[in-house]
């Protein structure tokens, strides 16, 4: 493979390092400044990029970069890449931040997270996970605004004197002044909008017109979403910010109200701009377990991190039955004997909590695995609001874990002499407990990791927004 | 993942077995327990000798005995029976059984009243009443004898002997229920199944719930939220928002005026029933 980015003292591979900020050659590890160093081999003569875009045997993930080299895993489908794909690709972003997140940094913040964390599967702790870490340039659409011009806001005072209670309201009138404002949305198809929003915010001082070197010993992900999806998704961001910056001010004691009045005013000032591409720098670990991927992401400008971690039942499991113990004890020595029917209680609250966990959990599920708050996925924003059916495995924890409750209920109203019934029912409840928790942590399981990505098309450019 | 192996463990078929075995231990326990009570009680089972009930006389008493048997659930041979039984206790104590059959609100109280009205208040010793309109068996001690018969006490002792009351034995029941009370006061153990049950139950209920919810918080407080790049104080999502008044006025101000709600209303709320200190230890079963 071609080296594009060749050392001026030794010829070697540089590469860019982020703990520095300078390119480094791996031979004979002198620095170069990235805004100085110029490759004829990177930059063609008519201003596009010489970079290659493979793909994975595996699972068709494109990855841009100058060559593979390095990478032993995919960052879509976890898998090993061997013998990839590729051809040749043009265009480039109009903006880039650089990794300042090196991938040993990435290590720490991994480890020292995991470590919390509890029940987690073995295979996602130790070293062997983090070689899995690959630095990937995330394409994103950055919609350009400015808003200038006046709003009309709502006011209110309440104060007492005497022995009056006073209500003032008003209008004020505010300037508007926002010289720029760039809201990112992911222009991938396969990154969820939702997912891509935890490992926010980028700093944008750190924005940089787009240079080549960045990207020496990284990846790139090509764009796979049209620019246009998301301009009424970050007009509604602006002028949320807009509206939160109005109403958080104070004036005389008066503060300001969001009605529909101001929305209107805002939406009149803002001014859509345009649509620019930009390279975001996201470290991905990918874990493969069956046909099964659980991702982490770490931002690599911030080192913020996301992920949604697994649970290991069988630590679970045994972890639950100490923690019984200790309860059990505790019960004795706290509260020694109650009467049978307050047991109820107990078992009702119980089973009351399980089923407001499962719920929120089985609606979460819904939304991430029919992308209904993924913009992208659809790559069309009336597609992504129709109704999907509810798959009835992802209501069974709610079902069990609602039966002790129904149960408690039921024993409460016929009000039994004999204690068998409420031991029945105290059995009960612990036994659909159980199966609500298995269930639940099953389903938090599938929602904590993704199907392994099939890809089928090839990506457009960021080059495309001008 | 390694639930696919979890599942296989769980399955419906495993679980419903489960079930089978846990609720089968319980009956035994339950079952065993009433067997070993019954085989005491044969050798002091009383034969009337005529068979036939008294209820000319709803109370007997001695020194330290007194048995009213209002709702006549017992012959006069049960209450000649239980007042030796009762006699050969601790001579130091007071004991009260009482069988009534009208409304009462509270078995507590009512069991309080009836020890002061023959005994006194805090005067040490032990009580048992039937309440056949309720249907509810209650039991406890007063005065020194509280160290000894506790709240969790007699809650134990009438989980043992409700049973009796249900099938309508209700000499057995009060029977068992002093001769429970007798251990206790010689510093013998009784049987306590309700409260192991009950205590494991509940702790295997709590044990797994509170794992759940541990393992669920865990994964959400501990991701790291980053730290923003030096020298970059500025951004959320947006390069700059710049918002200011400009001159600012508030224009067109209404105002309203609304008068204070007088705070008049009573003040206090009623006593509440204070009673002589220290009350009774007791607790009871519904049959």
């Amino acid at each position: 493979m071609a080296n594009l980015f060749p050392c001026p003292s030794c010829g070697g591979q540089l590469v860019f390092d982020s703990t520095s900020g300078q390119m480094k050659c791996t031979s004979c590890d002198n620095l170069f400044n990235p805004m100085e160093y110029t490759s004829k081999e990177i930059m063609q003569e008519d201003g596009t990029l010489n970079l290659s875009v493979f793909i994975c045997p595996n699972c068709g993930g494109e990855i841009t970069a100058d060559n593979i080299d390095g990478m032993e895993f995919c960052p879509y489908c976890g898998d090993e890449i061997i013998n990839a794909e590729h051809f040749s690709k043009e265009g480039h972003p109009d903006y880039i931040i650089p990794f300042s997140v090196s991938k040993e940094d990435c290590k720490n913040i991994y480890e020292t997270t995991t470590k919390k964390v509890k029940f987690l599967p073995d295979d996602l702790k130790g070293s062997e996970g983090l070689k899995r870490f690959v630095g990937l340039y995330t394409p994103y659409w950055l919609y350009d605004f400015d808003a200038h011009g006046d709003v009309r806001a709502k006011a209110d005072k309440y104060y007492t004197s005497g022995s009056y209670d006073y209500h003032e309201e008003g209008e004020v009138n505010i300037t508007v002044n926002v010289e720029k404002a760039q809201i990112p949305y992911d222009a991938s198809q396969t990154l969820d909008d939702t997912v891509s929003k935890q490992v926010e915010p980028y700093y944008f001082d750190g924005l940089q017109d787009f240079n080549p070197n960045y990207m020496a010993g990284f990846y790139a992900e090509n764009s796979t979403v049209d620019e246009n999806l998301y301009v009424n998704n970050a007009k509604g961001d602006l002028a949320n910010k807009v509206i939160a910056s109005v109403t958080e001010q104070e004036l005389q004691g008066f503060k300001m109200t969001k009605d529909a009045r101001l929305k209107n005013d805002v939406a009149q000032v803002e001014r859509y701009k345009g649509v620019f591409g930009a390279y975001l720098p996201i470290w991905f670990l990918t874990v493969k377990k069956n046909d099964r991927v659980a991702y982490t992401m770490i931002n690599g400008q911030t080192g913020k991190m996301y992920a949604d971690f697994p649970v290991d039942l069988g630590k679970y499991f045994k972890s639950s039955l100490v923690a019984s113990a200790i309860c059990i004890v505790a019960f004795l020595i706290m509260f020694g004997s109650i009467p049978i029917k307050n047991t109820l209680f107990i078992c009702f609250f119980a089973s009351l909590i399980m089923t407001i966990i499962a719920f929120n959990q089985s609606n979460k599920i819904y939304r991430k695995e029919n992308h209904l708050d993924d913009v992208g996925y659809w790559n069309d924003r009336e597609e992504s609001m129709k109704e999907r059916p509810k798959e009835k495995r992802v209501l069974k924890g709610v079902l069990f874990s609602l039966i002790g409750g129904v149960v408690s209920i039921l024993i409460a109203i016929l009000d039994p002499a004999q204690n068998i019934f409420y031991y029945g029912g105290m059995i009960v409840s612990l036994i659909s407990l159980l199966l609500g928790v298995i269930s639940t942590a099953s389903e938090y399981n599938r929602y904590a990791t993704n199907p392994v990505p099939q890809y089928a098309k090839t990506g457009g450019g960021l080059d495309r927004a001008k | 993942m390694q639930n696919n192996k979890l599942k296989t463990r769980f399955n419906k078929k495993n679980i419903v077995s489960a079930i089978a075995i846990f609720a089968i231990m319980l009956f035994v326990v339950n079952v065993v327990g009433t067997v070993e009570v019954e085989a005491t009680s044969q050798e002091e089972q009383v034969v009337a000798e005529d068979g036939q009930d008294s209820s000319e006389d709803s109370r007997i008493a001695s020194d330290n005995v007194v048995i009213i048997d209002q709702a006549d659930l017992l012959t006069s041979q049960e209450e000649q029976s239980l007042l030796e039984q009762l006699q050969q206790m601790d001579e130091s104590y007071n004991y009260l059984i009482a069988t009534e059959d009208y409304y009462v609100s509270s078995m507590q109280r009512e069991m309080e009243e009836l020890y002061s009205e023959n005994f006194g208040a805090d005067s040490p010793g032990a009580a048992f009443v039937i309440n056949m309109d309720i249907r509810e068996i209650y039991s406890g001690a007063s005065g020194s004898l509280k160290e000894k018969l506790s709240d969790d006490d007699a809650l134990d002792v009438t989980n043992n002997t409700y049973k009796y009351a249900s099938d309508g034995d209700y000499y057995k029941c009060i029977s068992e229920t002093y001769k429970d009370y007798d251990r206790l006061i010689n510093d013998a153990p009784i049987r306590r199944t309700m409260r192991y049950v009950v205590a494991v139950l509940v702790g295997l209920i709590l044990g797994f719930l509170i794992m759940y919810i541990v393992m669920v918080s865990s994964r959400r407080i501990s991701l790291p939220r980053g730290t923003a790049p030096a020298q970059m104080k500025n951004s959320v999502n947006v390069n700059a928002i710049l918002v200011g008044a400009t001159i600012p006025t508030i224009m067109n101000v209404i105002v309203h005026k609304t008068r204070h709600q007088s705070s008049g209303g009573s003040s206090g709320g009623g006593s509440h029933g204070g009673g002589g200190g220290g009350g009774m230890s007791g607790g009871g079963h519904s049959f």
